[in-house]
């Protein structure tokens, strides 16, 4: 046994590392790793990244904006009913823009903040 | 970019795209290396190393901070190997295509004699043994984080990689003498 030989404790009792082929296979393992920070790797992932992100946004904005059209037009008796009770401004909107199309824009703004939190606040 | 990884990571949480890359420029070389060793083409290792990232920008929310950065994404890039094995049951029929004759690899990655007498010696290793080996030795990960990246347990992960290496080791004596 070498005097660079050392000690390790493992499970199975004590066995003993050759240091020197260690540092050995260390080097080894080294020299057959990729180059080091290879730019065109870097910027594949970065683009497929930014593509995930896209993805995401537009496919949660697109769903979110089609559950606000059907709940917008489920709901079209809504702002009737707040207008009756909620005030003479939001029934003056209803009667100027309509009561399905601000639900939808309504729903349409919640889907949108809802789809942001979910792609984690990513810009895109 | 000198901020530390989990500096980084919380600036990707918040949306910092930037970070993502200083992230993917330190860590590619450990990534790419362990699958390059696991899988033994540079192609298909640079690929699942690009889903790795991916899988890791996602989930980059699950990172605790607990842990090195590097030892996360290598979990992530060894559990990327083991499905892609799975999906193609091809693992078994590659080792021992491997175990014959190692493949000719395109992409040059350091001394081709040197590198090709490695992937031959890792063949010769049992699974689990190779499996350790390769995350200590290419990945960086401590005993702790193997045993966590392969669900083993901490003591075989120690006795993996030490008759790992006792093997390797016997391997290139026994080469040396053949010389």
């Amino acid at each position: 046994m070498s005097r660079s030989d050392q000690v390790d404790e493992s499970e199975d009792g004590l066995e003993f590392i050759d240091a020197a082929f260690d540092a050995e296979l260390a080097a080894m393992f080294e020299a057959a790793a990729p180059s080091e920070r290879d730019p065109a790797f870097t910027e594949r992932v970065m683009a497929r990244t930014a593509r995930t992100d896209r993805y995401r946004f537009l496919a949660l904005g697109a769903a979110g904006a089609l559950g606000a059209l059907v709940a917008g037009s489920q709901l079209p008796g809504l702002l009737d009913f707040a207008g009756g009770q909620a005030g003479a401004g939001l029934g003056a909107a209803a009667d100027f823009a309509g009561p399905e199309a601000l639900v939808t824009l309504l729903f349409a703004g919640l889907a949108l903040a809802f789809s942001r939190v979910l792609s984690g606040g990513r810009a895109v | 970019m000198d901020a530390s990884d989990s500096e980084l990571a919380s600036l990707v949480m918040a949306g910092d795209q930037r970070a993502f890359g200083a992230l993917v420029s330190r860590h590619q070389q450990a990534v790419r290396g362990v699958l390059m060793r696991l899988c033994r083409n540079s192609a298909l290792a640079d690929d699942l190393a690009q889903d790795a990232f991916i899988k890791a920008y996602d989930k980059i929310a699950g990172y605790s901070g607990i842990g090195s950065f590097k030892g996360w994404l290598c979990r992530i890039a060894y559990t990327e190997f083991l499905m892609h094995a799975r999906k193609r049951k091809a693992q078994d029929r590659t080792l021992e295509r491997l175990k014959a004759e190692p493949e000719a690899d395109h992409v040059p990655a350091g001394p081709a004699g040197a590198r090709v007498d490695l992937d031959r010696a890792l063949a010769t290793l049992g699974e689990e043994e190779r499996t350790c080996v390769i995350l200590c030795y290419a990945g960086g990960m401590s005993h702790s984080e193997a045993a966590e990246t392969t669900g083993l347990p901490l003591g075989t992960v120690k006795s993996h990689v030490n008759r790992g290496r006792a093997r390797l080791k016997a391997w290139f004596e026994r080469k040396e003498v053949a010389a």
